[in-house]
This record gives C-alpha cells, structure tokens and sequence, in this order.
C-alpha cells in the first residue's frame, strides 16, 4: 500500500482498525474534523520508509514526555526491520521507553486512548496501534483543602485529577490489598471514576452494589460528585446524606480501613465514601489527634451546635408566641419591649431574617472577592445594625439568627439539610409552639431512623447498639484501646 | 438488603410508649372517681393481671419466623383470616382511640380557643409517614422517645416531688376491695400493647419473651408512680380535672414561674406520634401475614381518612366520644390478649391430637 492510494470509506468489520494507515488516517480525521487541538506527524521508517504516523490531542499530552520517551528513540533507533509486523514488535518491544504502553485493536479504543491524552502511533500496514501514555493536561496542584478544615494533621487535599489522587490514597495505605478499580460513569461523555476498597474488609456484596449502581448512573456529563451521589444513594425521600464525601485523603483512607467503599470520581477533587452514618457529620479528624476527652468535648459541641441550627429560631417564634411562661420572667420583659415596636409578626419576622441571611450567605459564595468586603458591611452594618434601629426586626431575633448561623458554620457540610429544616421548624413552632416542634422532630426521627444505606442502619452504632461501634461514637476511646478493639462496617 | 431482626428492646420501647400515653390522656371526670392511693395501688394490681394475661401469649412468643397469624393459617386459612379481622379491628381502633384522646386533649386544653382539627390530622399523616417507613423506623424511634419520655418523667416527678401533700394520700379500705380491682381492670383493659405481641413476634429478635415481664414491670410502676404523684399533688382537685395528668404537670415549674407543662405535653405528643406508627405498622402485616396485602400505600391511605373521618365526627361530642373509646378496649382486649391466643392454642392442641390419632391409625 502507498502513502496517497485513495480510500473512500474508514475501516469495516465491527470498528476494527485497518491495516491501512491512510484509512485509520481518514478516520480519526472523521472523528476529530474540525478539533482545532487534533494533531499528526507522519514519519517513515527503516530503510524501507515504511509509512507511520502519531495521533495526539495538543494540550492534552506533555511534549517533553513524548519527545524523550517515545519519539527521540524511535526517530533515533538504527537498524529497523523492513518488514510491517517486526517493525512494530521492534518498536513495541525494544525501542520504546515509554513505561504506559499497550496495543489498540478497534477505532473506538482509539478514539478513547486520544481523549485520554495518550500518544497513538500507527503504523503502515499493521491492524493494530501502539498507545503510548503520555498524559500532560493542565491540572490543578495539590494544595490544602477547600473545606474539611482541620487543625492538625496533613495539609493536603485531593485534586481534580483522578490519578493525582490515586496516588495520595496509594501513598498513605500501602498495602497489595488497597484496590482501585477503574469504571466509567455517564452515559455520554465517559468520566473515569475509581471504585476504591481494601479486600478483605469491605463487604463483597457492598462493592458490587456499587459498581452495579455507578453503572446505571444515565446522566451525559459528570460535572461534579453531586451527580453520582444520589444514584449511590438510592431511592427514598432522604433529608440528610447518606453517602459520605471528603477532600482530604486521611480521611479517605481512615474510612476504607474499616471498611467501606470510596468512589473518586475524575474532575472533582471530593471523593465519596458510603455506607455513611449519622454520627460521621459530627466527627472530624481533629478529634483522633486530640485527648479523648476534648474529642468528647467537640463532638459534644457540634451536636449541640447542629441542634441550635435547626430549632433555635422555631423554639423562640414558639416560646413568644406560644409558650412565655417558659421563657424567664427577666428576660421575657426584654423580648416583649423588643417587639412590641416592631411591625412584623415573631414568625413572620423569623423567616424574613433567616431568608435574608441565606440571601447574603449565597451571595458571599458567588460574588468575586474584590467586592466581598462591600458585602459584609452591607450585611453586617446595614441589614443587622440599621434594620434593628429601624424598628424593622427585633434585637432579640438578630441574636437568635447570627447564633443560628454560626452554630451552622460549625458543621458546614451539613448547611442544605439544616437550611431547610430550619426553616420548618419556624414554620412549626409559629404554627403550633412547642407541639409542632415536637411532632415535626418526631417526623424527621422517623426519616432518620428508616434510612439504611447499602443494608446498614444509617443510626450505627447507636440504633441498633453494636457495642464495637461505641468505641468511636459520641466518645472517641484512647488509641491504645481503639486498636485492640476491630469495628468493621457489616451488612 | 439485610433480613435482620428488630431487637426485642426496641419493639418493648415502642410498647412503653404507647402504654404510658394512655395515662397521660386518662380523663378522670367520667365516673371513675378514686380516692387516696386507689389509683396507684391499682395500678400495681394491674400490673400483676397483666402478668397472668401474657401466660395465655407464652405459647406464641418464642423467637421465629412465624407469630400468631402464620400458625392459624397452617390450621386454617379461614381461622387465621377471621383472626386477622379481629385485629385489623383492634390496632385500627388503638389508632382511632388515640387519635380522638389527642382531638379531646387539643380542643379542651391546648387550642380551646380556635378549635380545629388540624394538629390531630397532621399526626395521623405523621403516623401513616412513619408506618409507611417501616416498622423497624418505627422502633429505632421508640427507643429515642422512650429515653425523652422516661427522662421527662423524672424530671416532673422531680419538680413536683416538693408539692407532695400528706393529707393527699389518704388510703382506706371502706369500699373494700372493689375500687382497686376496678381501676386495675380499667388500667390494664385500656391497652392493646399485649395483642401486639404475638403478631411482631416473627419481626422480633431474640428475647422477647424473656424481657415481656420486664417491661410491664417498668411501665406499670411508671403508671402507677404518675398515678401517686396525681394524687399526692393534687388530690381531689385533680378529679375535677378532664385531664389531671396534664394538670399535675402545669404544677412542674423550675424557680418560681418557669414552667414546664408545654414542654411536657410535646412530650406526650411525640409518644401519640409513635403509638398510632406502631400500630399502623401492626396493622400493614396483619394484612401482609394473612391476606398477602404487599402494598402499604393504600390500606395506609384508607386507615388514615377512616380514623381520621371518625376523630372529625366524634369531636362534636365529646362525651360520646370518651365514654366511646373507654367502654370498647377492654371487650377488645379480653378478646386480642386472651381470647385469640387461648383460641388459637385450642385448635393447635386439636390438631395435633388429630395428627397423632391418624398416624396411630396408620399401619
């Protein structure tokens, strides 16, 4: 074959790729037509200048890579066979210095390799291609975490890059037993996705239930974690998360060791842990390099913190409205003076300050940071200090709202949950005091209690009691006892 | 999915909290007028008729898959179907009877002022919600409510401990002994905790037979404890009382004006939330056990618009109502708690008689 006989249609049979290099040519071309990053060199080789050609997606590898590893030693071997197919186990075998290479068969694995950032090299009648790794994307480097901010302990984060952050989890368990299987997820754009585990701990029966559901995962682009979480989930009206996710790799790898599954997925830099339970949002790494007994403190802290942001506001709309005889005789002449002037109803008043609230809350996450600083003093000075001086909303609710917002603050990934259930619970207790406050919490516990992510109750390990939990509950027992003591996630 | 059992602990909590709310809603003023300690005493004497009723329900209390419905339909699907019938009756009208308590409670006390039904519908929304979640939902909450209830017990009897009047505890045995044993026999004819459980029996782990005595036990010196302080506190004010229960906790105050009834009855209220879950979630396998009913969605549906049809055209007589939903639980009781149970065994006892005779038959 020639380099410039005419071929009219890409290669048949089943996407196999052709012996021609100018059809398997032509149809990458067909693939890619228009791509601006879409690139070739075509180069002959041995003395019989056999025709070959590399394919690669500009921006997408790293030159300096493909130059030393691949193609400086290919340009620069002597002594190529003349022959097609010992011309490519030459090169496959004792030219290249690539370390990532394999053997393409079909135009869709080729199709993939490209987009995966690797080299392609055709050669000139061979039905089969070398792929070469050579990834060199742009990429975001490793830096501190954006959330799940700790006081002590490692300073790194997980990033956008999949295999960036195999590597962290592979760097901190190294053990043959730490898996990391590869899946796709999505059904148009192919994310990568690794399904993570430690055989041996992690239930059989838990691993492939989540393969099984990050294969039914039909959505066209993985734009974030929160695309996969709910397919990890399952089916059920859920008010809190039932799948765990960090940016931090210690924490990551804490949790495979007692045996759940993770799952990062490629673009996102949280990876996600199931099954979750309910006690885990109110843990952080802090408190397994604290003295247990501080650890008891913060956690104590967080609940109770987690606790004011969901019924405070309703329990004070109810005690005003409601109930004053529960309120102390000191404190309730005070609240009465602060509202009496005000135009608005306490509940009324309530859901105006807590909206407005998350008004300037998402505005503080969207705006730019150049005009970050006009907007607190907007919200500080003019919404809090001039609306209370104003007459508009009572002294009282504005302390009621910033301690309720900073009580969020303390447990921030559970901010959407608490949001909304606040916003309830005002509903609630200005609809029917401390009796619908009540009632609704009984609700909630009902939703609590029925969750069962991957089999096991989302209550662990306090509902049911399972005493191997209780080790690291409410109270985080000393190292020294906790390593004696082995808590396995079961089914 | 996993097929545990639901521990034994958690369907007793659920139990306990679905026996105390029928103190907390007791109406004194309908003939039932004790004097001294009568009510605590019987209470007490309850509590050992009570342990002579669960000897009928031994039989059906060991830990397995089947319970009572599943072992009359190997008899006879017609016996376990008339069976299921009777207790579709009972836990629906458990249901009804709280939910109408609730209605009176509100409208006297809570909202005497703008009556309206809502707050009592919007339980039996909640209820069917927490039936629909199941019934192991339904127990892992039994056991937060139980620890709320229990620590909110102590606490009233705490507060009001200081306002224990002698000359309140009078005890005397004029009338002889038949008030005791008719409030024993009202206290204990009011619940339908003990038909309850040789239908959960098959969701139980194990224990349950075992921890069946304890849990009277604690329940009933809970009941008779709120019995004493009702008493010892308010005397025969608190007979004049539609609900003294409620009344004793207005007395619970910390300091000299904060006072904790409201906090008290939210209490009592979760408890209401949690009786009428347990009991539609009874209800659901009764129909799954005999009549292979699998979906929940709808007999879930048609429970809550009967009882709640029921509560709405009751609440305008509220004196028809409580003499109502007092004077047919014990009939239910005598029949769920002893009646089936003793039946059921019979015909077990028939058959296998039956089954040894034929095969004595046999060459």
């Amino acid at each position: 074959m020639g380099l410039l006989e005419p071929v009219t249609a890409p290669p048949e049979n089943n996407n196999r790729l052709s012996a021609s290099l100018t059809e398997n040519a032509v149809a990458l071309g067909a693939l890619f037509s228009g791509c601006f990053d879409y690139k070739t060199r075509r180069t002959e080789l041995s003395s019989a200048r056999i025709p070959a050609q590399f394919f690669f997606l500009d921006g997408m590898c790293d030159n300096k890579e493909i130059f030393l590893s691949i193609t400086e030693p290919i340009f620069s071997a002597r002594s190529l066979p003349e022959e097609t197919e010992e011309l490519f186990a030459t090169i496959r075998d004792n030219v290249s210095v690539s370390v990532q290479q394999s053997e393409l068969f079909t135009l869709d694995e080729a199709r993939d390799a490209l987009l995966a950032g690797n080299l392609l090299f055709f050669i000139d009648g061979n039905s089969e291609a070398l792929c070469f790794g050579a990834q060199g994307y742009a990429k975001k480097a490793i830096g501190e975490p954006q959330t799940d901010m700790q006081e002590q302990g490692s300073r790194e984060g997980f990033s956008d890059s999949i295999k960036d952050n195999a590597s962290l989890v592979r760097r901190r368990l190294k053990t043959a037993e730490l898996r990391l299987e590869r899946v796709t997820v999505g059904t148009g754009f192919k994310t990568d996705a690794l399904v993570c585990y430690i055989r041996g701990r992690a239930d059989a029966r838990m691993i492939g239930d989540v393969k099984e559901r990050l294969e039914k995962i039909r959505i066209d682009y993985i734009s974030g974690e929160g695309c996969v979480e709910p397919f990890l989930a399952g089916k059920g009206l859920r008010v809190f998360r039932t799948v765990g996710f960090t940016e931090r790799p210690d924490v990551f790898c804490a949790k495979l060791t007692e045996g759940k599954v993770g799952v990062i997925v490629d673009g996102t830099p949280h990876a996600l842990t199931v099954p979750f339970t309910f006690i885990e949002n109110f843990t952080a790494l802090d408190d397994y390099q604290k003295r247990p007994f501080y650890a008891l403190f913060l956690r104590c802290i967080r609940i109770l913190s987690f606790l004011c942001g969901i019924f405070l506001p309703g329990a004070y709309v109810a005690a005003a409205m409601y109930h004053p005889e529960m309120i102390p005789a000191g404190m309730l002449y005070n609240i009465v003076s602060s509202v009496v002037g005000t135009p608005f109803p306490v509940m009324a008043e309530a859901l105006l300050v807590h909206i407005v609230y998350e008004i300037v809350r998402e505005a503080g996450l969207r705006m730019p940071r150049a005009v970050g600083q006009a907007v607190s003093i907007v919200g500080a000075l003019i919404i809090g200090d001039a609306a209370v001086t104003a007459g508009l909303i009572s002294a009282p609710m504005l302390i009621i709202m910033a301690l309720t917002a900073i009580t969020s603050a303390v447990i921030s990934e559970m901010h959407d949950p608490v949001c909304v259930l606040r916003l309830a619970f005002i509903l609630a207790g200005g609809t029917a005091g401390f009796y619908g406050l009540f009632l609704g919490a009984g609700v909630l516990l009902l939703n609590v209690c029925a969750q069962e992510p991957f089999g096991v109750p989302f209550t662990l390990p306090l509902l049911p009691l399972r005493k191997d939990g209780l080790r690291d509950s409410l109270v985080r027992r000393d190292w020294r006892r906790m390593g004696r003591m082995r808590f396995r996630v079961k089914f | 999915m996993p097929t545990e059992k639901i521990p034994a602990g958690e369907i007793l909590a659920a139990l306990f909290v679905s026996r105390l709310l029928l103190s907390f809603t007791y109406i004194s003023v309908y003939g039932r007028k004790t004097d001294g300690g009568e009510a605590a005493v019987g209470a007490l004497l309850a509590l050992l008729f009570a342990l002579a009723c669960l000897l009928p329900l031994r039989p059906f209390l060991r830990t397995g898959d089947d319970n009572i419905l599943i072992r009359a339909k190997r008899i006879s699907p017609l016996l376990s179907g008339g069976i299921a019938a009777v207790y579709v009756f009972v836990f629906l009208f458990a249901v009804f009877a709280a939910a109408m308590r609730i209605e009176i409670f509100t409208g006297t006390v809570l909202f005497s002022d703008n009556r309206n039904h809502w707050l009592t519908m919007m339980m039996l929304l909640g209820a069917s919600y927490g039936a629909y979640q199941g019934l192991r939902a339904v127990s892992r909450a039994a056991i937060v409510t139980a620890a709320l209830t229990a620590s909110g017990l102590i606490l009233l009897f705490f507060t009001v401990g200081g306002k224990i009047r002698p000359e309140n505890l009078s005890f005397s045995l004029r009338d002889g002994i038949s008030p005791f044993l008719n409030k024993a026999f009202l206290s204990l004819g009011g619940t339908a905790e003990l038909a309850t459980l040789p239908v959960v029996v098959s969701r139980c782990g194990v224990g349950l037979k075992k921890r069946a005595p304890l849990w009277l036990l604690i329940t009933f010196i809970c009941v008779s404890g709120l019995a004493f302080f009702d008493k010892a506190v308010l005397g025969s004010f608190g007979e004049t009382e539609l609900f003294p229960i409620y009344a004793l906790t207005t007395q619970a105050k910390i300091g000299e004006d904060l006072r904790l009834d409201a906090m008290f009855t939210a209490i009592w209220l979760l408890c209401a939330l949690i009786k009428m879950c347990l009991y539609l979630c009874v209800f659901l396998q009764v129909l799954r056990d005999s009549y292979g009913v699998r979906n929940k969605a709808v007999p879930l549906s048609a429970a809550g618009i009967l009882c709640g049809g029921a509560v709405i055209a009751l609440s305008f007589d509220v004196n028809s109502a409580e003499i109502f939903t007092s004077a047919v639980p014990p009939t239910l009781f005598a029949v769920s708690a002893a009646g089936i149970p003793l039946l059921v065994s019979a015909a077990e006892y028939v058959q296998r008689k039956r089954t040894v005779i034929r095969k004595g038959e046999l060459p």
